[in-house]
């Protein structure tokens, strides 16, 4: 399924119709591996390159990405507490993912892609990551006036205030959260399986 | 200085409207009737999808996605269910694939239905609109007679279908499929050559060649352009469409005329389609053989102990999923839906973000009613199939 993957540090890689790359100052990337049946490219860099990265991705002929179709962060899968934003990009002869460590301030890709101003923002409201120089960053999904960040790991999916309309006051109210029913865990795994 | 320039009056295009379909709130600047500037306020039908599947298994994810786009409602399902079984590493059967793809087309042509009669009348044109539906009612037999739910169907899983095609009904989508030819072609002579149809939707929204993908289209949208692009041929295609032959048709102006005609010409290709799957469907499983992913049937499990073993630990924990991250895309009818799906090798999804077309569609809003007046705003929301179940998520 892989192709060849390519190490950077080491400087020892060919892929089949990614020979430009030599060619490139590539200390920008970290790690890229060419999936041939998927046609997807996968790119691993540092937040700092970022932008470089995705320039070079849209400006060379080869690689030639033309839409930006997703920005999405997701807890990194190892556990450590990290955060990895991914962009997805697509052109005629592959598809591209760009997976970075999420830092306090990242550089939004605004200016390469109209289409990163509301993914950045749906990243921001429900994350928490901040983008610099996005010409609209406010929230996007959350309620008006809503404190906090949902999709994070520490946030409970039951959140932490309800909106209810209260007759007396003749106004809708929020208060602290209160469930006449706990919410079903399912959380069967039995401790003496080994997790894969 | 002259004040008269700088005067806009900002409309609130509120969240309960007809016209816009589902909520959506949209604040509108504008001089005169005509559009300065739109500012699209969603999030009024966000449940918290995401955060909602990464406490459930991956099997009890399923009915969010049909919860999603709920006009094309298999097409979501399909999407997650080639995540979770890229990750799991498995190979469908070939009965699935069709049987899959012969769904995917007809909730294209269910959503292509819904996607033109209902912006015909937000247009003005009110006669559309029960006749599409009366179809859709016909299609969503299927779907209840396969899956036993009209609308939300939970009926793509991983791992294959849920239960196999009952006895007689490759027969009637057959008689559907030859009479719905003919009830296109009423739809086209009430609106493809009428005088006020063209004098609303041509050169109303116009995505140029470079905008299109500069923004994030996908679909209809992007076809409209000119831009020859969908995933059902792209990347050697997925599930069984390489080996069906159909075309995909492209616009040449980009405007809402152009994808009108577009979606008409696509329930055609899907008809063509769902022919050829009726023809060539072949026998066999409609799941993969591996008890430990997909529950065995009901009859058996009654009395065989394994059988009933599986059925429990699947019911109750789910399946274990190897850790890894994948990302899969589909042609869904409104674009290109991506899901992203990862596992820490839990019975949950750690994390899966939905990618709708529509949010991107929506984020164009603003650049194409710039210049244009308040009927075309409607005009260009009803094309570019705004759902916002998918949107909100």
């Amino acid at each position: 399924m892989i192709n060849n993957v390519g190490n950077l540090s080491n400087n020892i890689f060919e892929f089949s119709g990614f020979e430009f790359l030599q060619l490139v100052n590539l200390k920008i990337f970290d790690c890229i591996t060419y999936f041939e049946d998927e046609y997807l490219l996968q790119i691993f860099g540092s937040n700092d390159n970022l932008f470089e990265i995705v320039e070079f991705l849209q400006l060379d002929e080869v690689v030639n990405a033309q839409q930006l179709l997703d920005i999405f962060a997701s807890p990194s899968i190892y556990l450590t507490g990290r955060i990895d934003l991914n962009y997805i990009l697509l052109s005629n002869n592959e598809r591209t993912w760009v997976k970075v460590l999420a830092e306090l301030q990242n550089f939004s890709i605004a200016d390469l892609y109209s289409s990163s101003i509301w993914l950045e923002r749906e990243v921001w409201d429900l994350y928490g990551i901040f983008f610099i120089a996005n010409p609209d960053l406010r929230r996007i999904l959350t309620d008006y006036g809503f404190e906090g960040y949902p999709l994070r790991k520490d946030f409970p999916t039951s959140g932490y205030y309800e909106i209810r309309y209260d007759e007396s006051k003749k106004l809708i109210i929020s208060e602290p959260v209160e469930f006449t029913q706990e919410s079903r865990v399912f959380n069967f795994t039995s401790p003496w399986e080994e997790k894969i | 200085m002259n004040y008269a320039e700088l005067k806009t009056y900002t409309l609130n295009f509120g969240p309960q409207h007809p016209a816009a379909h589902g909520v959506l709130r949209l604040i509108l600047v504008l001089s005169g009737e005509v559009v300065q500037y739109a500012d699209p306020h969603i999030g009024l039908l966000h449940r918290g999808t995401e955060k909602l599947i990464e406490e459930k298994t991956f099997l009890q994810a399923v009915p969010y996605f049909d919860r999603l786009d709920y006009v094309s409602v298999m097409a979501q399902e399909h999407a997650y269910s080639m995540a979770v079984e890229k990750l799991l590493g498995l190979k469908m059967p070939q009965r699935s694939s069709y049987i899959r793809v012969l769904f995917c087309e007809i909730t294209r042509i269910l959503n292509h239905l819904l996607a033109v009669t209902t912006h015909a009348p937000d247009v003005g044109a009110l006669t559309p609109f029960p006749r599409g539906f009366e179809e859709r009612e016909k299609l969503m037999e299927f779907y209840e007679r396969v899956s036993g739910a009209r609308l939300h169907a939970n009926y793509i899983r991983p791992g294959g279908v849920a239960f196999d095609l009952p006895i007689g009904l490759l027969d009637d989508i057959f008689n559907f499929i030859t009479s719905f030819g003919s009830r296109l072609d009423e739809f086209e002579e009430l609106l493809t050559n009428n005088r006020i149809w063209k004098q609303r939707l041509v050169d109303v929204g116009i995505v140029s060649l470079e905008d299109a993908p500069n923004w994030g289209f996908s679909g209809v949208m992007l076809r409209g352009s000119g831009l020859a692009r969908d995933l059902r041929i792209d990347f050697g295609g997925y599930e069984v469409y390489d080996k069906l032959q159909f075309e995909i048709p492209v616009g040449q102006h980009g405007d809402c005329y152009d994808r009108y005609l577009i979606r008409l010409a696509e329930m055609r290709q899907s008809i063509r389609i769902i022919e050829q799957c009726l023809n060539e469907m072949p026998d066999g499983v409609v799941k993969v053989e591996d008890f430990k992913i997909v529950p065995p049937s009901r009859a058996v499990m009654k009395y065989s102990m394994e059988a009933l073993i599986h059925h429990f630990k699947l019911f109750s924990e789910g399946f274990n999923v190897p850790i890894g991250e994948v990302y899969s895309v589909v042609e869904a009818p409104k674009g290109e839906l991506g899901v992203f799906s990862s596992s820490i090798g839990m019975n949950k999804p750690y994390r899966c973000h939905i990618k709708a077309p529509g949010f991107l569609h929506l984020q164009g809003l603003d650049f194409m009613v710039r210049g244009h007046m308040i009927a075309d705003v409607v005009t260009v929301i009803g094309t570019q199939d705004i759902v916002s179940g998918e949107i909100d998520r």
